[in-house]
């Protein structure tokens, strides 16, 4: 079982650590482990200590990139752990997977475990990362690995145990695998990783033990301690006034991180291990309910005996006469006249046009996935907006509103869900022109959505404010087509877009892309002439990766 | 209706030229080797062993892949330079293809009708056909997520006739269809071969067999052979002998020739025996199948690989 568990972490982790994801979630980790000790003047900090910073010592390096890294890829990392279930059934390896005696509870093991390394990996690294910073530095060349690491054990190895056990758990539940699933995180994130700081929720990240072990320090070096506040998060701070010597945590201070981390640890597999309840299923072509007519239950059977009863539905001539399910399509083409009796000489003759509105429909039903209730939600926001009068420059529907369309832009730029689509695709005239359609495919539902808010404002006479908003409903599906055909998935624009949005609805100025914050917003113009940028980069990689295909 | 001509015929013969084709993936793998053959009009049955090449040759015909060396010509144009003549004259259907899981047969077959840029009404009715054609008609409102392998391969089939190809590249087309559509499958694309240039690579023989009016045979990635099926008969007459004997004696006489199969006798074991000599007294010499030459054809090439590589 051990065994078993391990080769299939190992196989998963292999596979996930070549995805681009994973490249670009490893340099955001080495970026931060850089700039925990900032190089030559710049004032970028990981780790505030109001006006103060430490002496670059093993133990201080190590803390700040452990906190850092915690705070990091709880957030980043989550997104890249996450969707390895969703790769299996579209994949087809969940099937054959469903064909080896592997139980349930050993499956969502293997994936935890693989989420563990895909986090050790990157720990592993940022660790590395610490330890140059730490000798480029120079503060101090006396290298303490036990204070260096302690850290990463106590604090951050078991914070990330937990994220894994999320996404694993994620993945198992069907409405948190796509966009919901990021809102969802990215709320639970900013409660408890953001709150563990603010020191009012539980203690995930041991702020309460270093911060009290730096007062020590502080205190002890004469300093007052009482206006003192810390946090983590990348800020760029002009005010470093004085350094302080703080030596890290040492292994007489573990202790107290060291029964949460147990504890979260403990979670943590609980966590993972829990969906075992209810998930049960790679039964079909796909798991769908028009297929489950005479579907198959329990692919993973408890006593681990595959059923493999999907076979038996392939062809329409092996189906089981007397079992009309919905796909009764099938059943009919059996007793129906045979295929391939039209002489396809004789057919239609299609005419050649070009490649334009049809095309942009046709992207747009596959950003929408056929989930028709989407534009009813499109419909209700209109009416709460229309109802909503503007107050001064911003229109409080419309933040929401611009969040309604995230999970069909998350599947911009990549087909994820089509497998090698790319294939049928790849034979097709005018990539470009096909680019451009999947664009305002993206750019459409924006505009739906933006449309009554801005039109209000317009109403209310801020028209800056309404072309604000309708820039920025350029700016996020171009952000998403590049983000999605960055990574060739999801996830990225899936972290990105809830900071951004984050950001700007607590109007930090540089981020409010609809220009809600009035005059002191970026100018319209610009974010439209970003979202051109963004798109035109999109583009751009599209086409260099068709020149060189 | 109308049985107006394939898109993409301009005048003249349809013509694809391959020249000295070569496709050498990353790390060194050459999938496609020096490869050069004139297509016209008429279906092509492209044989080979599994990784002989066949897939990346279709994949660069298509455009979807670009070739290391070497240049193909559609009508004189290169296809790696100016990609869109071909492409709106080309149908392909790969060796394995996603598809969007959430769509029915009939959305996907009009997203991709969009994507080749087809006129919505005239699309419209020429889908429907098609999925009369491929005999879906009734599933065709089903989310292709729900079908069957078989059922998604006709629709696989169905995309690719969509523009009315003047070329149709078909990769292992009948994995997942029955006996019978397998032949009538096979008909549609010899009917086609009449003005169209049909290229169907398979690895079962009598698929070819049945279809093509010329046969290439690749291994390793080169052109092994090329000619009209009765030319590669004639290329293993005199080579394919029976020989009865016990049972015992087969282990023995499989390690010394090649076998083209073995039937079970009341008199010992009936062999197939592929050797350009007499392999022993009592063998008979009897008319070669299109397997038989392409056993000899594909043997041959191993046997000098070896003969090479002392
Ligand atoms: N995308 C690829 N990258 C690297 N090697 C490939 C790729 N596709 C095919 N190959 C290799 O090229 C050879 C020919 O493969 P393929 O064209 O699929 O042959 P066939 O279709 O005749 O089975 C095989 O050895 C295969 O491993
Ligand atoms: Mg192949």
């Amino acid at each position: 079982m051990v065994t078993r568990i391990g080769a299939l972490a190992l196989a998963d982790f292999r596979e996930r650590r070549r995805r681009p994801g994973y490249l670009v979630v490893l340099l955001g980790t080495l970026a931060l482990g850089l700039l925990a000790a900032p190089v030559g003047d710049s004032r970028w900090e990981v780790f505030q200590v109001t006006d103060l910073h430490g002496r670059y010592t093993s133990g201080y390096v190590g803390t700040v990139t452990a906190l850092g890294g915690a705070v990091w890829l709880s957030l980043a990392g989550f997104g890249i752990a996450r969707g390895a279930i969703g790769r299996d059934e579209q994949s087809g390896v969940g099937r054959l997977l469903a064909a080896t005696p592997l139980s349930r509870v050993g499956y969502l093991a293997g994936k935890f475990v693989s989420n563990l390394l895909l986090f050790g990996s990157m720990l592993l690294a940022l660790a590395g990362t610490a330890l140059a910073v730490q000798l480029i530095k120079g503060d101090s060349d006396r290298v303490d690995t036990v204070r260096l690491l302690l850290p990463y054990v106590l604090v951050t190895l078991p914070l990330l145990a937990a994220v894994a056990g999320c996404a694993v758990l994620f993945d198992t539940v069907p409405g948190l695998r796509g966009g919901l699933g990021a809102a969802v995180w990215f709320v639970v994130w900013l409660v408890l990783v953001l709150g563990a700081q603010a020191g009012g929720g539980p203690d995930l990240l041991g702020m309460r033990r270093i911060t009290a072990s730096i007062r020590e320090v502080l205190a002890a070096g004469g300093r007052p301690v009482d206006g003192v506040e810390f946090g983590v998060g990348l800020t760029a701070d002009n005010r470093v006034l004085g350094t302080f010597d703080w030596p890290g945590l040492g292994p007489g201070e573990a202790f107290g991180p060291a029964a949460t981390g147990v504890l979260l640890v403990g979670a943590a597999v609980g966590i993972a291990l829990i969906g075992a309840l209810w998930f049960r299923r790679f039964d079909g072509p796909r798991a769908h309910p028009a297929a489950g007519a005479g579907g198959a239950i329990g692919a993973f059977g408890p006593t681990g005996v595959l059923r493999r009863t999907w076979d038996l539905r392939l062809a329409g001539v092996f189906r089981p006469t007397g079992q009309d399910g919905p796909a009764g399509g099938a059943a009919a083409s059996s007793a129906g006249p045979a295929g391939f009796a039209l002489d396809p000489t004789r057919l239609t003759a299609p005419r050649q046009g070009r490649i334009g509105f049809d095309a942009l429909l046709g992207e747009l039903r596959i950003l929408v996935r056929g989930q028709r209730l989407w534009w009813v939600g499109v419909a209700v926001l209109a009416m709460a907006a229309a109802a909503v009068a503007p107050d001064g420059p911003s229109h409080a529907v419309l933040p929401f509103a611009m969040l309604w369309p995230m999970p069909l832009w998350s599947r911009m730029g990549h087909r994820a869900d089509g497998g090698s689509i790319d294939q049928l695709l790849g034979a097709c005239p005018s990539p470009l022109r096909r680019g451009l359609a999947g664009l305002f495919a993206g750019i459409l539902p924006a505009l739906a959505v933006a449309a009554v808010p801005a039109l209000r404002l317009a109403g209310a006479g801020q028209v800056r404010a309404a072309a604000g908003a309708l820039a920025g409903a350029l700016l996020i599906p171009a952000l998403a087509l590049l983000c999605g055909s960055l990574t060739r998935g999801p996830r990225m624009f899936q972290t990105v877009y809830p900071l951004l949005w984050y950001g700007m609805v607590n109007h930090v100025s540089g981020l409010d892309f609809l220009g809600a914050s009035g005059s002191r917003a970026p100018a319209p113009l610009a974010v439209a002439g970003l979202a051109t940028a963004l798109a035109a980069a999109a583009l751009a990689l599209d086409a260099i990766r068709h020149a060189v295909r | 209706m109308c049985g107006c001509g394939p898109a993409g015929s301009i005048s003249g013969v349809t013509e694809l030229q391959i020249l000295d084709l070569t496709k050498e993936y990353r790390g060194g793998k050459r999938a496609v080797d020096s490869f050069t053959l004139t297509l016209r009009p008429g279906v092509l049955g492209l044989l080979g062993a599994n990784g002989a090449g066949k897939s990346s040759l279709m994949r660069i015909l298509a455009t979807v892949t670009r070739p290391t060396s070497g240049r193909v010509l559609w009508e004189g144009v290169d296809i790696t330079r100016r990609p869109g003549p071909l492409r709106r004259a080309v149908g392909y259907l790969p060796q394995d293809f996603g598809v969007y899981p959430q769509l029915t047969a009939r959305e996907f077959l009009a997203y991709l009708a969009a994507a080749k840029g087809l006129r919505r009404r005239s699309a419209r009715a020429r889908i429907e056909e098609l999925l009369e054609l491929v005999n879906l008609s009734d599933a065709a409102g089903q989310r292709l997520g729900a079908m069957s392998g078989g059922m998604r391969q006709r629709v696989g089939i169905a995309q690719a006739l969509l523009n009315d190809p003047a070329l149709l590249i078909v990769d292992e087309p009948t994995v997942g269809l029955d006996p019978e559509e397998r032949l009538r499958f096979g008909s549609l694309l010899s009917g086609m071969g009449a003005e169209r240039i049909v290229v169907l690579s398979t690895h079962i023989v009598p698929d070819v067999a049945a279809t093509a009016d010329r046969i290439a045979v690749m291994g390793g990635g080169r052109l092994l052979h090329h000619g009209s099926t009765e030319e590669l008969l004639l290329s293993a007459e005199g080579s394919v002998w029976e020989l009865t004997v016990p049972a015992d004696q087969l282990p023995p006489l499989r390690s010394r020739f090649l076998l083209g199969g073995t039937t079970r006798t009341p008199q010992g074991v009936r062999a197939r025996v592929l050797s350009r000599h007499a392999p022993a007294a009592g063998a008979r010499p009897v008319p070669p199948r299109l397997e038989d030459a392409y056993l000899l054809l594909t043997a041959d090439r191993s046997a000098t690989e070896q003969v090479a590589a002392w």
